[in-house]
């Protein structure tokens, strides 16, 4: 069979999966939350989560065909079931348009709601690590970094932080990771805003975790930056000595803060 | 969840970290900072054990099959908790402590009362005095006991595991120095069951006593009892399950590192002994059936009994074991070893038999031999007979010879080809025998079939008349046993002729048998088909190549210009003469190459002077005349010789009516004869006599000037074979005598009208002794001529070459027409040095070197 023949075959039948799922056809899981009912089938579901094949397949009470999951909104668990038949699962505040414009300064409206998707986001990374799903875990990390990255408000951060650290477990930390690089990002942009300073300031003193991480980071990665050569979609550690950039050895590197930061040249 | 599966954990998705050493050691520092805080007295700690105790009863639980009213979701998110906490260590220390506890006290009392006095005396000595039945009962309520205690425990830890997922991923896995919980759990039953004694009298190991007892039961069944199958495949399946350490590495299963080693060396003993017994007590016939029942056994006992892995290896020892520990003794068994399967077509224990060999030599070596030998055997056995065989008095066979009345008693020519025939079709017969065979029994083997092609030609080649018998046969075939046959059985013989001249080593024998015997077919109108002629000569062009038939295929080519040429002669003829009154002449000619010597009336004998030819009657010379103007017109530098011996001639005769007689003698006859040529020259002196005169012997000589022998045989057809005896004799026997003498045999008479006269050859069909030997000499200098050629062909390349080298060589080039003896070259390359083509450099070191004189 032809490859596009066959990636045709793949997504007609994923969707007619879906809409089976829609309609309640041939479910033989019911997964509950906070008095929501989701009809699923187990084939789907069991096969991308080893704890709900535990579940289903042991002699537990679960093996009724009702999976009661606690301490975690309905809406997340609709979106973890979403990724499981679709591969992507939406935010449900959709008022912010999903690419935003790169310009500095620019204020924009709602950011709100941008802090609600993050949360969502930490939300959905921690669910997909607890029913161990590689791929959710994946996805929403990435969800996560992108709404960060696009993120332009200054001081929202001082939220998302809370929030990244009260996940408190070891696979968080590639969301910790972000969030840190992203607090350095702006200081060095703003550094002497107070609002900025302050809110770091905050942070520090009552998350000693992220104040541990944030000191580690400044320690082993002193200077970030952007490099020509890799690419200005990412930050990377750049030796002090000639500005060269420490993953591909070229000279020339921008350090954060620099006049000419951000201008082409 | 009865599976008995290892448990797969979720591979961890990598490098989440970029510095795990770091984070680690932070993670064990944060930890301590938790425990620390004053985070509300007993706040986190209690929030601990309200898990661990939740996890605690289900542990419980699960071990008392009482779990189904559990949520796993509680469970597992209790576990999530505890992790998430930095408590994994604490908890994973906690879960083992747990299970080591509760297997001490529920699991191994049970397995302790079962390790009785009678069982350890399995495990010791299994021929020991208590009666199989007893034996079977006991290691079968043995290895129950440990099957269920085995399921519940490898149940249960599965349970356990599926609830402390989470555990494994948050915590284990960051640790090295961990296994996951269920390596850790499942391994308990190993340590405490297995690797101890459980009884104060005994110190073998339960795994042993388990071992035996498997072995034991094995045995029983391979003796014909009936056991517990899956009693022992669970056994086998928990050693596999089970790992000599917790790396859990595929090599270091307990079924592979303990059981089956024990296994082998068990069965290797087993039918080592059974190989013995058998070869004691019973046939060939009976081990290949034994031995493949085992082999069906044995795969059937690794599908159901223990693990399929075994598989190969317990073959091997089978392999090993019962096939080749006799193999020798058995193929060679009087009465029913290979030699007695083959003349007794014991199809299906030859397949069963190349079936095992096949297993355990690619080359068949043994099986080979064997056949190899009987092949030839059975082909000097042909000979024998045929040698003791009396075919004077044959089946019919044979052609109308020359003798008058056709008796019962063959000529010697016709039993020479009723032999031929004979040979041949016990040759073939012998070959289908062994062609069934290798298709039937050896799977179209290549190795034996090229081995058997060996022997064929072998023992076809040390009958010293193979070439003429097949030449005869194919003589045969083409004048009569192709008479009335379809197009596919007219193929199947061809194919047969075919097959018996690719055996034959000394192909320019046949070929010269073949040129004789084609001649005469030709000549004498003899050949049933040209078309099946010509058919068989492509088909030996294909095998033999383009030289070994250009004699051959001349000849067909001379009878076609020569048909052609008589009929431009005959229209040339009308031209001159309209009116028609001259003789209908009929010519061959014959390019001498072609056409064998015999034919071409040269000697037949070595030493014999030629033939003087014979004066022909003066129409006929006048005949000769005209054709011979006719044929060297258009062709310069030719030489005509006519040849009378072979030819033939349509007479009319007249016989008066004889007075005082009755029925067709009263009346005048006429009668169309055809007699042979000489046969016609001899008649024509009588048109010349009066009537009642009388011609001697020595008379016809001197006016004909024939040789006398082939005036003998011209004599014979007119005047002794007895459906055409023209002429009277005197005195009225059945040899030709020079004192002899013949008139006009006034009262012939005959029932056709048309009469042929017999052809009385020269060259009979069938060699005696002495001519064969003529031909053998004759064939001898033709070789020593090739011989001669091939060298100097050689040398004039190489221009230098050692003796070995030379005549490794010319036996490389003559291969395909004949194997000449070693001898013979030699001969020949001292011949070429005496007539110095050849010389012997004289150098030092180099005595036997040659070098080629330009």
């Amino acid at each position: 069979m032809m490859q596009s023949q066959l990636n045709t075959y793949y997504n007609d039948l994923c969707k007619q999966m879906l809409s089976a799922q829609h309609r309640g056809e041939f479910c033989d899981l019911d997964i509950v939350c906070n008095g929501h009912t989701i009809s699923v089938h187990k084939v789907i579901i069991c096969l991308q989560s080893p704890v709900i094949k535990a579940a289903c397949t042991g002699s537990f009470a679960e093996s009724c065909g009702r999976y009661e999951i606690k301490d975690c909104s309905y809406e997340t668990v609709q979106g973890m079931v979403d990724y499981l038949y679709t591969g992507n699962y939406d935010t449900y505040t959709k008022e912010l348009p999903k690419e935003q414009s790169e310009e500095p300064g620019e204020i924009v409206p709602g950011q709100r709601d941008v802090f609600s998707e993050l949360i969502q986001h930490v939300k959905m990374f921690s669910l997909a690590d607890k029913y161990l799903i590689d791929g959710l875990l994946e996805l929403s990390r990435t969800k996560f970094k992108k709404t960060v990255r696009n993120e332009r408000d200054t001081c929202a951060f001082s939220q998302f932080v809370a929030e990244v650290y009260d996940l408190q477990f070891e696979s968080s930390k590639e969301l910790r990771d972000i969030v840190v690089e992203s607090v350095r990002e702006r200081v060095a942009v703003t550094p002497l805003k107070p609002s900025v300073q302050e809110a770091v300031d905050g942070l520090i003193d009552e998350i000693p975790e992220f104040a541990g991480d944030l000191a580690r980071s400044y320690l082993r990665r002193p200077i970030l930056g952007h490099c020509t050569t890799c690419g200005t979609h990412k930050l990377v550690s750049i030796s002090t000595l000639q500005c060269r950039c420490a993953e591909c050895g070229k000279g020339g590197a921008t350090p954060l803060g620099s006049w000419y930061e951000g201008k082409s040249y | 969840m009865g599976s008995s599966e290892s448990k797969q954990l979720p591979s961890h998705a990598q490098a989440q970290s970029p510095e795990p050493l770091h984070s680690k050691s932070r993670a064990c520092a944060l930890a301590a900072n938790h425990s620390s805080q004053p985070n509300g007295p007993g706040g986190e700690g209690a929030d601990f054990d309200a898990c661990w105790n939740m996890i605690q009863e289900a542990l419980r639980d699960i071990h008392n099959k009482s779990c189904g009213r559990l949520s796993f979701e509680e469970l597992y998110r209790a576990a999530y908790k505890i992790v998430l906490k930095k408590k994994g260590e604490v908890l994973y220390d906690k879960v083992k402590e747990f299970e080591e506890q509760w297997f001490a006290m529920h699991v191994i009392p049970k397995i302790e009362v079962l390790v009785t006095k009678s069982l350890i005396n399995i495990g010791i000595d299994n021929s020991s005095a208590a009666s199989v039945n007893e034996r079977r009962q006991t290691g079968e309520k043995f290895l129950k006991g440990l099957r269920d205690t085995w399921e519940d425990h490898n149940m249960s830890m599965n349970m356990t595991a599926d609830i402390l997922m989470y555990l494994d991923r948050g915590y284990t896995q960051q640790e090295p120095r961990r296994v996951p919980i269920f390596a850790t759990t499942i391994a308990l039953f190993r340590d405490h069951i297995l690797r101890s004694c459980l009884n104060a009298n005994s110190d073998s190991l339960i795994v042993d006593i388990l071992i035996s007892v498997m072995l034991d039961q094995i045995d029983m069944e391979r003796r014909g009892d009936v056991i517990d199958r899956n009693l022992i495949r669970s056994c086998s399946r928990m050693l596999s399950c089970l790992y000599e350490t917790e790396d859990e590495s595929e090599s270091s299963k307990l079924y592979l590192t303990i059981f089956e080693p024990r296994f082998l060396s068990n069965s290797e003993t087993f039918y080592s002994r059974e190989c013995d017994r058998l070869l004691r007590e019973s046939d060939a016939s009976t081990w290949l059936r034994h031995t493949e029942t085992r082999l069906l056994e044995e795969e059937d006992r690794c599908g159901t009994t223990i693990e399929r892995e075994t598989l190969p290896k317990v073959s091997d020892v089978l392999d090993k074991k019962l096939i080749l520990g006799h193999l020798d003794d058995f193929l060679a068994m009087e009465g029913s070893g290979v030699r007695w399967m083959i003349d007794n077509d014991k199809i299906d224990d030859l397949s069963i038999l190349y079936r095992l060999i096949s297993r355990v030599d690619d080359k068949k070596t043994a099986l080979r031999e064997i056949l190899q030998k009987r092949v030839v055997e059975l082909g000097l056995e042909i000979e024998n007979v045929l040698k003791n065989t009396d075919f004077s008095t044959g089946q019919g066979e044979g052609e109308d010879g020359g003798d008058g009345d056709k008796a019962k008693t063959l000529n010697p020519a016709a039993q020479q080809t009723a032999a031929a025939i004979r040979w041949v079709d016990d040759v073939l017969r012998l070959k289908d025998k062994f062609d069934y065979m290798l298709e039937a029994c050896f799977q179209e083997d290549l190795v034996l079939q090229t081995a058997l092609t060996k022997s064929f030609a072998d023992f076809i080649n040390l009958f010293n008349r193979s070439s003429e018998y097949v030449s005869l046969f194919i003589d045969d075939s083409l004048k009569r046993g192709i008479r009335g046959k379809t197009e596919a059985e007219v193929d199947a013989i061809l194919e047969k002729a075919i097959v018996l001249i690719r055996y034959l080593l000394d192909k320019d024998l046949f070929q010269t048998y073949y040129q004789r015997h084609l001649a005469r077919r030709l000549l004498h109108g003899k050949s049933e088909s040209h078309d099946v002629e010509k058919q068989i000569i492509s088909r030996m062009k294909q095998e033999m190549g383009q030289q070994f038939t250009s004699k051959f295929e001349g000849m067909f080519r001379d009878l076609v210009t020569s048909s052609e040429l008589t009929s431009t002669y005959r229209d040339h003829i009308r031209k001159l003469d309209p009116e028609g009154h001259t003789i209908d002449l009929n010519v061959n000619v014959l390019t001498t190459n072609y056409w064998p010597q015999e034919v071409m009336g040269r000697s037949t004998q070595l030493g014999e002077t030629p033939r003087m030819g014979c004066t022909y009657p003066p129409e006929v010379k006048r005949l000769q005349a005209s054709f011979e103007q006719f044929y060297l017109t258009n062709r310069n530098g030719r030489k005509l010789t006519w040849i009378g011996t072979t030819g033939s001639a349509d007479i009319k005769c007249v016989f008066p009516a004889i007075e005082g007689k009755s029925g067709p003698l009263a009346r005048e006859r006429r009668y169309e004869m055809n007699v042979p040529t000489y046969g016609m020259v001899v008649l024509l002196l009588f048109n010349d006599q009066k009537d009642g005169e009388s011609l001697s012997f020595e008379e016809i000589q001197a006016k004909t000037n024939m040789s006398t022998s082939d005036l003998t045989r011209a004599l014979m057809a007119i005047a002794v074979a007895p459906k055409s005896r023209v002429l009277a004799k005197d005195p009225p026997t059945k040899n030709i005598k020079p004192t002899d003498r013949f008139s006009f045999n006034a009262s012939f008479q005959s029932k056709t009208i048309r009469i042929k006269a017999p052809i009385i050859n020269a060259v009979s069909k069938v060699e005696d002794k002495d001519e064969r030997r003529t031909t053998e000499e004759k064939n001898n200098q033709t070789r020593a001529h090739i011989v001669d050629a091939a060298i100097v062909r050689i040398m004039k390349a190489r221009k230098e070459l050692n003796h070995s080298q030379l005549v490794s060589e010319v036996l490389s080039q003559l291969v395909g027409r004949f194997k000449p003896e070693v001898s013979l070259i030699k001969r020949r390359i001292e011949d070429l040095i005496v007539r110095e083509y050849l010389e012997r450099p004289d150098e030092d070191g180099a005595p036997s070197m040659y070098r080629y004189v330009a």
